[in-house]
């Protein structure tokens, strides 16, 4: 009996000590390593000696602080007891999301929108800081479908995994008009109207509203800009305000590319000239393989039509690559528009160029000179998805034609019409583990046309087409294809195709494969058997100091006997 | 005609004949029998009997009787519509004598007395199914009713029931009931309450040192009521009634008046709107240690240091409006050597008596000076968080009840209006250690109908050194209107050779921000000036403690440059972008080897991410794109470029 009872006491005595890890005098919680409290924590639980207004933290008070600590670390239903003026803390199991349920369920995109949000948090600890995010990505994904006011609430029942958001305000709004707060600033309401990709009759969507945030700041014309947005009536009020920053802007430094060794750069910009936020530039930047001086008017003139600009630019520029050297001056001016329809940006130009230089490559060391008058056009188009983001876009896809046209008539040794097309496509191909898998395919089709009798040589490197480089054919060094001297080409086909892995291992990283393959001809409208393959493997950072990207890749030439080399690459910046 | 004469003739013979039986041989129908008759024919009496039946009249005076008797061992059982009843009756003894004159009628001599003793009774209260109260309309005379216990109807009355068990469904309790009246003076006690009653008022009492029950074990000390005292004047005209108690240190008076001639349903009205009092804590401390148990007695920090009164003045007013309307005046008054609050409540209350429903309320808070401190918070990483968050609910039912009278209060919302106000220098002060100046503000809020409606705060101008550089807030303004909510403010850096702006505006949630400066800097090198105190220091990437603190401190949509400054005592490192959260944040550096971020969402910043400072003014630059070029020749990176930036 004795031994009965010693045993009891004893098991009486281990429990307690085992539950008395003591955080601070009156305060017990069990696991107390684990659960690492800051000592902001343990202050607003135990007392501020230093200060004597939170010197004493009564018990009832310190459970209250406690429960808000452990479920800022997913302890959500904790036990917490104040046994003798003691807080005895029992912090529970971490609770995981399992699922996210949107209500109300009748809701068209709710079944979407779960699917696209639950794999981003499954068996993530449920804390409030999750429940903001998915509350705000709830709110994000209804905010770009017409529901501007839209709210989410949401909830989780300590004995569930299942966290429910109930999404209220869903009635759906159209854009409106815009009231602009233009302020202090010199700008015409109708220069902004170039920059909105949305129409006052179109459906709501958050997402276009970030767009057209950017597309301003982008633009240089204000510092930042933001949109207010007013719920109270049955139509959406929208106003626009700014912080205009000074217009003017000065740049100069110095640096280095992997594939352009040391760069030097100046440049000045205007970027809010007159009261229709033109814009004013001039640039010199030089590297040992390139040397441009560039000034560039962007000129938006007429009120009635403010996506109507004349856009002229003066180059003169020296290119001088592993084959070839070539030094011209370029001077254009045209007219450019601009269209936003419901998914996508569209711009037209048109204009003629004079152009006068002189080139010499490994094929022929001799300088051979040229000039030209041109008429050039182009249309260019990419999807919202694809412009809102910065760098390294994940989503949406862009395209462009483009044609010049030089008649012998104007100056130009022999007629000569280039046409180019090209185009990207990138989109989240399915969710895999934290991150998604993108696929991305990259085309472009350029050629020059040309009469059957003019050779290569005679025509200046800047008409023609070569292949090779980070942004172009990955396997091989920049401009270095087709091998013929520096000759290059006059037809290029060219596609790209990746596949990414975001949060890889990390969030801040990106694994990708990708097989780039090229051909080239040596005529219009041709192209010959052999083939240019890299197929490769890589990882991007996205570091703070921007994207930097590493591969090791093949270059495979098919023809007329294969040939396979390879090629690693580091670099910093650069585009799929 | 004769026929008519004879019946009204024959009718008041017979009256009159009645009359006078019952006077002088009242025996007739008061005796054990009748009585017994009477008693078995009732039906709400089930049960009763007795032991013995005494009564004696006799004869003292042509126009006098006296009527006596007793009634020993008397039970009965009764269900009546609200109760049931099973109680005995030790003794009931009477000893009337009545009396005829021609000027006061019939009236009972000053020594008549009944008294009854009773050692246990049994009352059940019965719940009362759907009754409807017809609204009364006919007034009555308070005056004349409580006459009518001093009539000389009424004898002496001596009663003493001990032990009454009543029971209502769960409820159960007992009490006792002792009735001392003479024909000037009353005295009823029950239990351990006291009234004692004149001709002219009531006085209700109860004992010193009374101990109040218990309502809940876990907060509540026993409470002793030191002194609790209701007194009414009942006058011809008026009824004057007044309170006063004094229970765990805490002081409350108050009186009010009703007309004595009064339709009752409209008493509670003249009783509010007539009312005037004081509730008054002169030490809260004390009021607390005395009446809560142990943690609950104190109040949370920072309050707690301080120590203060707190008075609730009180005030009918019916000639405003066509409600009565209650003015309540709460005045509050810490302090301590650090801290005050010192401020003051006006209500006002609007009742509608016959909805039981209040009408409107009306609150004015009026600070005249709130000088508080903020808990301690680090200065390198985002605060703890402070509150439960209600949307982790550990009761599902309670919350699903919660929900359901939240949805109740938005369809009808309670008619609360409140206006906030704290204008002037020092009226409101905040006390934090992220800032050698205290912070001053100024508050304008409304709501109505329970609902904010607007809000208006405003920082006051001050001086203070963050990050180690002296700074000057010169506006800092949040407005709100329904739920939106929009800042303006201007922030100054006072640098050795630069005073540098920062301009923040547009939503609370995701406010933009623009930096200038006076000589006029580039954007970048404004940054540089402002942040990069000192050569940058290796970053260890895989410094694991970096990783988690940066996990743990991206920070939720606040504006990145305001989390840089108010939350960081490190110079930083590198401004940084995160292409899939979307998010800007700063690199901090803690030492050599570690590192931090914190951030916020991309207030529209043109090529962030991609820029990190050297500093002394210099970026590397790593963009990838410039604003509108969208599709340049493929074919080269764009390198690394060491920047500087003029805007001007």
């Amino acid at each position: 009996m004795p031994f009965l009872l010693w045993t009891v006491l004893f098991i009486l005595f281990l429990s307690d000590a085992i539950y008395s890890e003591e955080l601070c005098e009156g305060v017990q919680v069990k696991d107390l390593d684990e659960l690492n409290f800051s000592e902001t924590e343990k202050r607003l639980v135990c007392g501020d000696e230093k200060l004597s207004a939170w010197a004493k933290i009564p018990a009832y008070q310190a459970k209250f602080h406690i429960k808000s600590f452990l479920q800022s670390r997913g302890y959500l239903s904790p036990n917490v007891q104040i046994t003798n003026n003691t807080l005895k803390v029992d912090p529970g199991k971490i609770h995981t999301l399992k699922n996210i349920r949107l209500m109300p369920s009748e809701l068209i995109e709710a079944k979407r929108i779960e699917e696209g949000m639950i794999p981003l948090y499954r068996d993530l600890p449920i804390t409030p800081k999750l429940l903001d995010q998915v509350e705000s990505g709830i709110v994000e994904q209804l905010r770009e479908n017409s529901y501007a006011c839209a709210k989410a609430q949401a909830l989780i029942f300590t004995n569930g995994e299942e966290v429910i958001v109930q999404a209220a305000k869903l009635d759906r709004y159209k854009f409106g008009e815009v009231e602009l707060e233009l302020d202090e600033a010199d700008v015409l309401p109708e220069a902004m109207k170039r920059f909105y990709p949305f129409e006052a009759e179109q459906g709501f969507n958050s997402k276009l509203l970030a767009l057209a945030e950017k597309r301003v700041v982008r633009s240089g014309v204000a510092q930042a800009t933001f949109f207010i947005e007013g719920c109270k009536n049955a139509k959406l009020s929208l106003s626009q305000g700014f912080i205009w920053g000074p217009p003017r802007v000065l740049r100069f430094g110095v640096g280095a590319s992997t594939e352009l060794g040391p760069m030097l750069r100046a440049s000045w910009s205007n970027n809010r000239y007159k009261n229709m936020a033109s814009k004013l530039s001039a640039k010199i930047e030089a590297s040992f393989r390139q040397q441009v001086l560039e000034l560039k008017s962007d000129y938006y003139h007429w009120e009635g039509h403010p996506r109507r600009s004349v856009l002229t630019e003066l180059e003169i520029s020296r290119e001088n690559q592993n084959d070839f050297e070539e030094v011209k001056l370029e001077l254009g001016s045209g007219l450019k528009w601009g269209l936003d329809s419901v998914r996508r940006f569209w711009s037209w130009s048109v204009g003629p160029k004079f152009t006068q230089g002189f080139y010499n490559s490994d094929f022929e060391e001799d300088s051979k000179s040229f000039e030209a008058i041109s008429i050039s056009a182009g249309v260019k188009t990419l999807s919202h998805d694809y412009e809102l983001y910065d760098f390294h876009p994940q989503q949406g896809s862009s395209f462009f034609a483009q044609v010049e046209h030089r008649p012998r008539e104007l100056g130009f040794d022999n007629t000569l019409s280039r046409l180019g097309s090209g185009g990207t496509i990138v989109g989240k191909l399915f969710s895999s583990g934290r991150g998604v898998v993108v696929g991305a395919v990259r085309f472009l089709a350029q050629t020059g046309l040309v009469d059957d009798t003019v050779d290569l040589e005679d025509l200046p490197p800047s008409v023609k087409y070569y292949g090779g480089g980070s942004n172009d054919l990955r396997g091989f060094q920049l401009k270095s294809r087709p091998k013929n001297d520096g000759l290059g080409a006059l037809s290029k086909l060219l596609v790209k195709t990746e596949l990414r892995k975001t949060h890889f291992f990390n969030p801040a990283l990106e694994g990708f494969l990708f097989y780039d393959s090229a051909r080239f001809g040596e005529r219009s409208l041709e192209i010959s058997n052999q083939t240019y393959h890299s197929p490769g493997v890589g990882i991007r950072w996205m570091s703070p100091i921007g994207l930097a990207q590493f591969y090791y890749s093949q270059a495979i030439t098919t023809s007329p006997t294969e040939q396979s080399d390879e090629l690693f690459y580091a670099g910093l910046g650069g585009e799929f | 005609m004769k026929i008519a004469f004879k019946f009204i003739l024959t009718l008041s013979l017979a009256l009159v004949s009645v009359v006078a039986t019952i006077f002088y041989r009242p025996d007739v129908l008061v005796n054990e029998k009748a009585i017994n008759f009477i008693l078995e024919r009732l039906s709400p009496i089930k049960y009763h009997s007795w032991k013995k039946f005494k009564f004696n009249h006799e004869y003292v005076n042509w126009n006098r009787r006296r009527l006596s008797g007793e009634i020993s061992e008397f039970c009965i059982k009764a269900e009546l519509e609200a109760a049931k009843i099973d109680t005995c009756f030790e003794v009931i003894e009477f000893d009337l004598l009545v009396q005829w004159r021609g000027d006061e009628g019939i009236s009972l001599d000053n020594d008549s007395y009944i008294r009854v003793i009773s050692k246990s009774s049994k009352v059940e209260l019965l719940a009362k199914e759907g009754t409807s109260k017809k609204p009364d309309s006919e007034p009555i005379n308070l005056y004349e009713y409580y006459q009518l216990g001093w009539s000389s109807l009424i004898p002496k009355i001596s009663l003493d029931l001990e032990n009454i068990a009543v029971k209502q469904q769960a409820n159960s309790y007992s009490f006792n009931i002792l009735v001392e009246k003479t024909n000037a003076k009353a005295l009823v006690k029950f239990n351990e309450l006291e009234l004692e009653a004149t001709k002219q008022m009531a006085r209700l009492s109860l004992p010193t040192t009374y101990q109040l029950p218990n309502l809940s074990n876990d907060f509540l000390q026993p409470l002793k009521v030191d002194t609790a005292q209701i007194q009414a004047i009942v006058g011809k005209e008026v009824v004057e009634i007044s309170a006063n108690a004094k229970l765990a240190d805490v002081k409350i008076n108050a009186s009010t008046q009703i007309k004595s001639k009064i339709i009752p349903s409209q008493a509670l009205e003249q009783l509010l709107g007539n009312l005037n009092g004081a509730i008054l804590i002169a030490d809260v401390k004390k009021s607390l240690k005395l009446a809560l148990k142990e943690p609950f007695n104190e109040l949370p920090a920072p309050f707690n240091e301080m120590s203060g009164s707190v008075r609730l003045n009180l005030k009918g007013n019916t000639s405003a409006s066509d409600i009565p309307i209650i003015q309540a005046d709460l005045l509050v008054d810490f302090s301590s050597k650090q801290q005050q609050l010192d401020f003051n409540l006006k209500s006002y209350a609007g009742f509608d008596l016959a909805k039981k429903k209040i009408k409107m309320v009306n609150v004015n808070l009026d600070v005249k000076q709130i000088s508080l401190f903020l808990p301690r918070l680090p200065k390198r990483s985002l605060p703890p968080q402070l509150l439960p968050d209600g949307r982790i609910v550990e009761n599902e039912i309670k919350f699903k009840n919660k929900l359901a009278q939240k949805q109740e209060e938005i369809e009808d919302p309670f008619p609360l209006d409140v206006n906030i106000t704290a204008k002037g220098e020092d009226v409101l002060i905040i006390h934090t250690n992220l800032l050698d100046s205290p912070i001053r503000l100024n508050v304008d809020a409304k709501i109505e109908k329970s609902n904010m409606k607007s809000a208006f705060i405003k920082v006051l101008p001050f001086e203070t050194e963050i990050f180690k550089r002296q700074i000057k807030l010169n506006l800092l303004e949040i407005t709100k209107e329904g739920e939106d909510g929009y800042i303006n403010a201007l922030v100054e850096f006072v640098l050795p050779e630069y005073n540098v702006f920062l301009k923040l505006e547009g939503p609370l949630s995701s406010p933009r921000y623009a930096l200038s400066s006076r000589p006029a800097l580039s954007q970048g090198d404004i940054i540089s000036v402002l942040l990069f105190g000192r050569p940058l220091e290796g970053v260890d990437p895989g410094d694991q403690e970096a990783v988690a603190r940066t996990n743990e401190l991206i920070s939720q949509g606040v504006l990145s440059l305001s989390v840089l400054y108010f939350l960081s005592g490190s110079p930083i490192q590198a401004i940084t972008y995160d292409p899939n959260s979307k998010q800007v944040g700063a690199q901090i550096g803690l030492s050599r080897k570690s590192s931090l971020n914190v951030g916020g969402s991309s207030g529209g910043v043109n090529t962030v991410g991609v820029r990190y400072s050297l500093g002394g003014g210099w970026f590397i630059d790593t963009s990838a794109r410039e604003s509108e070029e969208i599709e340049k020749e493929l074919g080269t990176d764009y390198g690394v470029m060491l920047e500087r930036i003029l805007a001007y």
